[in-house]
């Protein structure tokens, strides 16, 4: 999942704008197409950025109907992918900020305290080798993050884009999407620190973001 | 070495995004400082554990979901869009109930006074019943033409579809969502042409709605002729118990009048 730009060469020789645009004027077909080139992509954003699955699911439909109706309004000078990334992380956004006025955890309280408990306890039952394990720790430590650092994370860290593409997603600044990822990482030091090397675990996690050390 | 630098900083200073006075200061300071430096291995091994994170597979039922969803899209698509010819799939019972009432006025128009422009009259009600068939809009004041036509007024507007989902005990909840999604939003969807009763549902279904909509006290707002594990299934939508819900049930086979045993029933937001 290293580039955008290799989606092309897949199943078909048919380029994703090729396909928009048989879409656009009337191919049944050709949309069904691009989300199946592109949907397994477009759940791990989904997923990652949400937390909880069934809002993921219910996003992605959204955003791929959101897509459906809005092709013709596609502009040919953006990567399809680009575009559709687009449409994927609003519907997510949407959604996670309509919720907002539920507590301020995404994930719900379990989810982060698991991940607080873990972090005060030197051993904190975590199999480092465990993936699943390493995943939902990940995911939990993620629902800390503010939307957007969340999002600027999942699309730069996990899902390996270049900082430039992310910057066209979000529609932001190149220097926007650097510094919420600085602060995302800085803020899930204390909680995914430990993964990295258990090692230092008992330094790391020691520190709160970073802020007010002495 | 007091002044130790945030890891926030640390981490700004690994995406450039310092200023150069300040990239300097950070940068000496790290070069003597152990701990601040093991800060930035951290900080590289956050982006490293993200990275290393396996990515989820896409779960069956949301597959589907999509493209029942897109199905759904597709056929709406189809019956607003150039090749409305293709329009069948989806009716309204609203229409074929009109349709009937119509060739009851004509007759009737025909039987007493109404003369010359007698059809035109009756059509033009018809045309009026129309704009106010949304499903929410009271449709009271077109009964003045219409004489008895209580029904009309309170059974109105139920689109039905014929999509051939099989819908499913394990994707119920998205594949209801994406049914809700169908509902006609306030302003009133583009009629099938009156005469088009090729596609329209059985005078059996109205019954079983009406039936349903009595019994529940709720608003049926669209129906899908269907399957439900493989069996054929009639789907009900009904206005929620509360605001901004809405509740979709499993009718087994052909939803004939009087017989609404639910085989399932859940409730999913509206937006």
């Amino acid at each position: 999942m290293s580039a955008l730009v290799d989606t092309v060469t897949e199943t078909s020789e048919i380029p994703d704008k090729e396909l928009l645009a048989r879409h656009a004027k009337g191919d049944d077909t050709a949309f069904g197409e691009l989300v199946r080139r592109h949907r397994e992509r477009m759940w791990a954003v989904a997923l990652r950025t949400m937390g909880d699955a069934d809002e993921a699911a219910d996003a992605l439909q959204d955003a791929f109907v959101s897509a459906f109706r809005a092709a013709d309004r596609f502009r040919g000078d953006a990567a399809v992918t680009t575009w559709l990334h687009r449409i994927v992380v609003n519907a997510c956004l949407d959604r996670m900020r309509r919720r907002a006025v539920r507590p301020a955890v995404p994930m719900g309280d379990d989810a982060t305290l698991d991940v607080v408990a873990r972090g005060q306890d030197p051993h904190g039952g975590i199999d480092p080798t465990g993936a699943s394990d390493a995943a939902m720790d990940v995911a939990a430590a993620l629902a800390t993050l503010p939307v957007e650092q969340r999002a600027a994370l999942v699309l730069v860290d996990m899902m390996g884009y270049p900082v430039d593409e992310v910057a066209r997603i979000l529609e932001v600044a190149v220097g926007t999407v650097k510094s919420r990822c600085a602060r995302g990482r800085a803020r899930l030091l204390p909680h995914l620190g430990h993964l990295r090397n258990q090692g230092t675990a008992g330094n790391v996690q020691g520190r709160e973001g970073g802020a007010g050390r002495p | 070495m007091n002044d130790h630098v945030e890891a926030e900083v640390i981490a700004e200073l690994a995406e450039g995004l310092l200023d150069a006075e300040t990239t300097a200061e950070v940068t000496a300071h790290l070069h003597d400082c152990a701990e601040c430096q093991e800060v930035a291995a951290a900080l590289a091994g956050v982006s490293r554990t993200l990275a290393a994170t396996p990515a989820p597979a896409l779960p069956t039922h949301v597959a589907e979901g999509i493209d029942t969803r897109l199905a759904q899209e597709a056929a709406v698509r189809g019956r607003t869009g150039p090749e409305a010819a293709a329009a069948t799939e989806v009716t309204s019972l609203a229409s074929a109930r009109r349709l009937r009432w119509s060739r009851a006025l004509a007759a009737a128009a025909a039987a007493v006074v109404l003369v010359g422009g007698g059809f035109a009259v009756v059509r033009d009600m018809l045309q009026q019943r129309q704009h106010g068939s949304a499903a929410s809009a009271p449709l009271a004041r077109d009964d003045g033409g219409a004489g008895e036509s209580e029904k009309l007024t309170t059974r109105d507007a139920a689109p039905t579809l014929r999509t051939g989902t099989d819908y499913t005990s394990a994707g119920l909840r998205a594949q209801a969502a994406a049914l809700v999604h169908r509902v006609p939003s306030a302003a009133p969807s583009p009629e099938p042409q009156i005469g088009t009763e090729g596609g329209a549902p059985a005078p059996e279904l109205a019954g079983c709605l009406a039936d349903i909509a009595e019994r529940s006290g709720r608003r049926v707002l669209l129906a899908d002729e269907a399957r439900y594990e493989g069996s054929p299934a009639t789907l009900v939508v009904l206005s929620g118990a509360t605001a901004g819900t809405a509740e979709v049930l499993v009718v087994p086979g052909d939803c004939a009048p009087g017989d609404d045993a639910v085989a399932r029933r859940v409730t999913v937001p509206r937006d």
